[in-house]
């Protein structure tokens, strides 16, 4: 009997897990590893409640050459927060999903300066995204095309 | 002398609006979870706070027009369980919630190694407190930076205490 309860647990643990999980949207297409053109980076991208953000999760160089230590978001406008790790740093925030394969209403943080620009996201195919970031007038922007890592 | 009887209305104005007056929130313990498995570099943990403001300021003789500004002042991280928050090197916490965008409020990078709890550095710069409480539930996102590898959930929960501003 015992070993029949254990086993009946067993099997309804993955179902249980399942549906901890928020079930998948429209949007979830966002979600994946991502690198940018400079390659200096990889930024994995994650649905929280209804909105995605992306964080750094890889850095070609993890440690600031001048110190030799994991580097930090020394530009942050904010004094008190000069000493987040740039690995984890989540540089896209607030994106909705619109429909037609854009993401919109975002932010995207540019570590090299410490500004934060407007930001929309299109999907141009499964494996490639057009992040263009700008500071009022979208058409005034620029794009960086993105590839994901693990192609699908 | 025009000006005397203009100066005692202002006097008289500022004498019936009296001073702002403040209170301390405290959040209790929120539970954050990062759903295992785990890798290592950056996890995303999650919890939800639930402010209960109208409820906290009624108590107090007050309501929620009242409220003019929130601040966080503190923030603190503690283990959940025996593994208390050893192999999580740093930790950054962000909140979001009602229309508002994500903020980042607090980190601490390093964590003191094997320590069981952390006071963490709260931001300078903090954007419309005061309407995400009023928005209800707080999103509690902190970003766990562990040392290595692990099958299991992590588990840790935060303490925030803020500083309310209200109109007498």
């Amino acid at each position: 009997m015992r070993t029949t309860l254990l086993l009946l647990g067993l099997l309804l643990l993955p179902l249980t897990r399942l549906q901890a999980q928020a079930p998948p949207e429209p949007g979830d297409r966002l979600v994946g590893v991502w690198e940018p053109s400079h390659g200096k980076a990889r930024v994995k991208i994650e649905r929280i409640g209804s909105k995605y953000y992306g964080k750094i999760v890889w850095l070609r160089e993890p440690n600031d050459p001048a110190t030799g230590t994991p580097k930090v978001d020394k530009n942050n406008p904010d004094e008190a927060l000069r000493t987040v790790p740039l690995r984890g740093y989540r540089l896209l925030k607030d994106f909705s999903y619109a429909g037609n394969d854009e993401w919109i209403e975002g932010t995207i943080y540019d570590p090299e300066n410490g500004s934060t620009y407007s930001c929309v996201i299109s999907m141009k195919d499964a494996n490639t995204l057009d992040i263009r970031g700008y500071i009022g007038v979208k058409a005034l922007g620029r794009t960086d095309v993105w590839k994901r890592l693990q192609a699908k | 002398m025009r000006l005397l009887p203009s100066a005692a209305i202002l006097l008289l104005g500022l004498a019936s609006c009296g001073a702002p007056e403040r209170l301390t929130m405290e959040s209790g313990p929120v539970s954050l979870v990062a759903a295992g498995p785990l890798f290592e570099g950056s996890n995303t943990a999650q919890g939800t706070w639930t402010a209960g403001l109208e409820a906290f300021l009624a108590e107090r003789g007050y309501s929620t027009g009242q409220l003019r500004e929130a601040r966080l002042v503190s923030a603190r991280i503690s283990g959940a369980d025996s593994t208390s928050l050893r192999g999580i090197r740093s930790v950054s916490v962000q909140w979001v919630g009602g229309d508002l965008g994500m903020q980042q409020v607090a980190v601490r990078n390093p964590l003191p190694a094997d320590s069981a709890a952390a006071q963490l550095t709260v931001a300078a710069e903090q954007r419309k407190l005061d309407e995400l409480l009023r928005s209800g539930a707080i999103t509690v996102v902190a970003d766990l930076d562990l040392a290595a590898d692990q099958e299991s959930d992590r588990h840790v929960i935060g303490y925030f205490t803020l500083e309310l501003t209200l109109a007498p």
